[in-house]
């Protein structure tokens, strides 16, 4: 993934994420930033566990949106 | 001592952005104001401030030959223009200006010039034309008058009340279309035929066309657009190219001159304003900087120049002021 464009940043219980050639601003609820940072920090299982643990939310669909959002991610790296 | 004049020190031009991008930069430059007395600018920012009318060249030349000014940089379209037309008057008397040819800098004030121009070259632009009552666009549409500013027909009435508003004020309405979009603009200088620039996305536009909260951006692919314009057209000096992204970059228009919000280029640590100030006094004989930092934000507002009274009365009656620190 080229991380060249895009910023990432947490920000109280939020994070978001600055494209720096667009000027766009995503950003992230609480579980979606856990997500992302799973992801930039290549610990994405330790993440997944944390979010199981501590919201209310299935696996199968948990595992839905972390795959939703890695491929948006990479979109936004690959533009 | 070097010292530099500037012009567009009211409150809506950029000559106090520029001013304070000078005295960041370069702090042993003598920032000399040159506007009038209601000027916000002429009390803030600089050095020593002097009353000259609008395009009054023989003044500036003559108070700069008398004061030491040794290079200009004129904030405003219309002074680009004048001080384009007066080139050679200025280098006479040994006074450095960065400008280009006066057809050159018609290219860019001249909003139909810019639409054919960018015509010609296959940049795509919205429509722009001459506003007359029987345009049949639907609305919303844009209608730009100068140094009036950009204003917003939403409908056929507005339109035509705009439009008289702008004749009144001694403007040509022109219109161009809409186009939905995300607005980016670039400032830069041209120098030498190579370019330094700096990019911002706007976050938020007044109603009057002013940015009033962006954020600096790098794109190769509006980088590489702007040069090929600029370049293009034989540009030399300062300059502002506005575009709207959709599905591509599409032009919008140019200024001829330093935009308002050029000082976020200070925090971002490209002071183009600082740098066409080394190169106009060539302590660099060409562009070395060019690289700045992304993801600098910038809010404009309004604030207060706050003086003596008898600066103001001053300024009315004596025409003049050479600040001391101690002044304000």
């Amino acid at each position: 993934m080229n991380l060249d464009n895009i910023r990432y940043k947490r920000i109280h219980e939020r994070g978001y994420i600055f494209d720096s050639r667009t000027g766009d601003v995503h950003l992230l609820n609480e579980t979606a930033s856990i997500i992302v940072e799973g992801i930039l920090n290549n610990n994405l299982d330790e993440c997944i566990d944390k979010i199981l643990d501590e919201y209310e939310i299935d696996e199968d669909t948990l595992r839905e949106d972390v795959a939703d959002i890695r491929t948006a991610l990479e979109e936004l790296c690959e533009r | 001592m070097r010292k530099i004049g500037l012009t567009g020190m009211s409150e809506k031009a950029p000559g106090i952005a520029v001013a304070r991008c000078i005295k960041t930069g370069c702090p042993d430059v003598n920032v000399v104001a040159f506007g009038e007395p209601m000027d916000a600018g002429m009390y803030i920012e600089v050095d020593s401030s002097y009353v000259v009318e609008p395009y009054d060249i023989d003044a500036i030349v003559k108070i700069s030959s008398a004061k030491g000014v040794s290079a200009l940089i004129p904030n405003m379209d219309d002074d680009v223009e004048a001080f384009a037309e007066s080139r050679d008057v200025f280098y006479e008397y040994g006074i450095d200006v960065l400008v280009p040819e006066p057809k050159i800098v018609r290219l860019a004030n001249d909003k139909l010039e810019t639409y054919a121009y960018a015509s010609s070259k296959g940049i795509t632009m919205p429509e722009t034309r001459r506003f007359s009552e029987y345009l049949d666009w639907a609305p919303p549409y844009f209608l730009k008058g100068g140094s009036q500013g950009v204003f917003r027909a939403r409908s056929i009435e507005e339109g035509f009340t705009i439009s008289q508003y702008l004749m009144q004020m001694g403007e040509i309405p022109i219109a161009q279309k809409n186009l939905d979009g995300e607005p980016y603009s670039v400032a830069g200088i041209v120098y030498g035929g190579d370019v330094s620039e700096l990019m911002i996305k706007k976050l938020k536009i007044a109603e009057n066309g002013t940015t009033v909260f962006g954020v600096t951006v790098y794109d190769e692919d509006l980088l590489s657009l702007t040069e090929e314009f600029v370049l293009g057209m034989g540009w030399e000096g300062p300059f502002e190219v506005e575009f709207i992204r959709n599905d591509g970059y599409h032009l919008i228009e140019m200024n001829s001159r330093f935009p308002s919000w050029i000082d976020v280029c200070v925090g971002a640590g490209l002071n183009l304003p600082a740098v066409l100030t080394e190169l106009l006094y060539e302590k660099q004989s060409e562009i070395k900087d060019r690289t700045y930092k992304t993801d600098v934000a910038f809010i404009k507002f309004p604030t207060n120049a706050i003086t003596d009274i008898d600066k103001i009365v001053g300024m009315y009656v004596g025409g003049a002021i050479e600040w001391e620190k101690n002044n304000m």
